[in-house]
């Protein structure tokens, strides 16, 4: 029988490391996804995926299970994501050098290398987004999460997620030289 | 042009999985004769295919992760929960056993509500702290370009009119919102631009439009410019033509109106604009261009009427 998260969640309180381990095992994927979104390479991916679940071990018993588990795991994700972006522009300096909305270039190298050039092009450009319009692409292409979902983690209604889908697009096309745009590699 | 909108509310449902086959059928046909709503629908796969193409973790990486954390996680025991529930919930446990608890309360926040007013007015005031965010968005926002960025979507807009010469607000970001302000408060003319192009009501952007002299800005100028050319309701956009021609020495509207002359393809349009054109003393030569640019056959004819017309007086 398959143990539900919270089934494991409760094992974990009583102090299972084994629970622990295999909650890990069925979110480890997801969070290293959601870090290289952001990282775009895949030292930082582990970096973030790690400091993660030490959060989430640490701050178990702040989960209420107002939420799904992997939402609130998600969000954790996020906010982990964002808070590395911070330290890599703090650490390069870059944050006072670039006017705001200019991207750090750092870590694009390697993500052009697994990725291709236009594809990483594209994830530069989707950091540019406002952090919403950014979380909203990235939940939905990324994460494959239904728009149900997505309005619950941005705490907004469904409509507004699709108008914040739709403007981001809008926003992604006007960034992109024309050239650039996507014909499939 | 203003076609675009329809399969434009396609591919947003495209985005969330919510078109039907037919639809997009009928968007795909469109696509390979309109080259704005097809790059928006090659975005859209570009998305898709990145979100497959993100690296998975190599098996090897993630037991490294796992290792670590289990490390860590085993020398570390984790925290226990504080059982105090908040600050909040505390009141509402000593109002709910000493009642008088909340009658004081209330007390001194009327006190505090009296002083609040009495510093000199900052208006607008806003308790909320969502709307504060939205009103402080609206300070910092210069054009149509902010709007298309803005990180609240609004929908459900609606402006009017109070008797007490203030605007009446009301629409939902992210929830809903009634409340007045003063005409000139940066949350007005943000609501104000957001109503001219709301979407889905055309009584809203028609009453909103009526309102933008009042309170015009470079801001609700670019919406007005917008909705003249985008609109996709003829009226509208003759509606908000009208209003822009009420500015007669506005250059940049003179440039839109040029641009209406030479693109909208309703001749309605294009010979109230060469009317306002030639009301506004723009060089023949000026128009004339114009004209050719569009290539609508009959304007030509049509210019020579709107000019003759002009020098009678
Ligand atoms: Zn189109």
């Amino acid at each position: 029988m398959r143990l539900t998260d919270q089934d494991l969640i409760d094992e974990i309180r009583t102090g299972s490391q084994a629970a622990f381990e295999h909650l890990l095992r069925r979110y480890e994927r997801l969070v290293y996804r959601i870090g290289f979104s952001y990282a775009r390479q895949t030292e930082g991916a582990s970096d973030i995926a790690q400091n993660v679940f030490l959060k989430v071990h640490r701050k178990l018993d702040t989960f209420h299970g107002r939420s799904s588990f992997s939402s609130w795991l998600s969000q954790i994700a996020r906010n982990e994501s964002s808070n590395w972006l911070r330290c890599q522009k703090r650490h390069t300096g870059h944050e006072e050098l670039q006017p705001h909305n200019t991207p750090v270039q750092l870590p694009e190298q390697e993500s052009v290398v697994l990725l291709g050039e236009k594809r990483a092009r594209l994830l530069n450009e989707i950091q540019k987004l406002d952090e919403r319009q950014s979380q909203a692409v990235i939940l939905r292409y990324f994460e494959r999460m239904p728009l149900r979902e997505i309005a619950s983690v941005l705490n907004c209604n469904e409509n507004l997620v699709k108008s914040i889908l739709f403007r981001s697009l809008k926003k992604l096309r006007k960034q992109l030289p024309e050239q650039e745009r996507w014909d499939h590699e | 042009m203003n076609d675009c909108r329809r399969f434009e509310e396609l591919i947003e449902k495209l985005m969330v999985d919510e078109i039907v086959n037919g639809d997009l059928t009928l968007l795909r046909e469109h696509c390979t004769s309109c080259k704005e709503c097809n790059s928006l629908l090659e975005l859209h796969g570009g998305l898709q295919d990145l979100g497959q193409a993100l690296p998975e973790p190599s098996t090897s990486e993630l037991a490294e992760i796992r290792q670590r954390v289990l490390a860590q996680t085993a020398r570390s025991p984790r925290q226990q929960s504080v059982q105090s529930s908040g600050f909040i919930t505390d009141l509402g446990a000593l109002f709910r056993n000493h009642p008088s608890a909340a009658i004081l309360a209330a007390a001194a926040m009327i006190v505090f509500a009296i002083f609040m007013t009495n510093r000199p007015p900052v208006e607008p005031h806003f308790d909320d702290e969502l709307l504060q965010a939205i009103n402080s968005q609206a300070e910092r926002m210069t054009g149509l370009d902010d709007y298309w960025d803005a990180p609240f979507v609004f929908t459900n807009v609606t402006v009017r009119q109070q008797d007490n010469g203030r605007f009446a607000l009301s629409f939902d970001a992210n929830r809903h919102f009634d409340l007045s302000t003063s005409q000139d408060s940066p949350l007005a003319r943000e609501v104000l631009m957001h109503a001219i192009m709301e979407p889905t009501s055309m009584g809203s952007r028609f009453q909103a439009m009526a309102m933008a002299p009042q309170i015009m800005d470079p801001r609700l100028r670019e919406a007005l410019i917008f909705t003249m050319h985008q609109d996709p309701s003829l009226a509208v956009r003759l509606n908000s033509l009208t209003v822009l021609s009420s500015f007669p020495d506005d250059e940049i509207i003179q440039e839109a109106l040029l641009q209406t002359l030479k693109q909208d393809k309703e001749v309605q349009m294009r010979l109230l604009a060469m009317e306002h054109l030639t009301d506004r003393q723009v060089a023949f030569e000026t128009l004339q261009q114009a004209v050719t640019d569009g290539g609508f056959d009959a304007d030509a004819a049509l210019l020579q009427r709107t000019t003759e017309k002009n020098l009678e007086f």
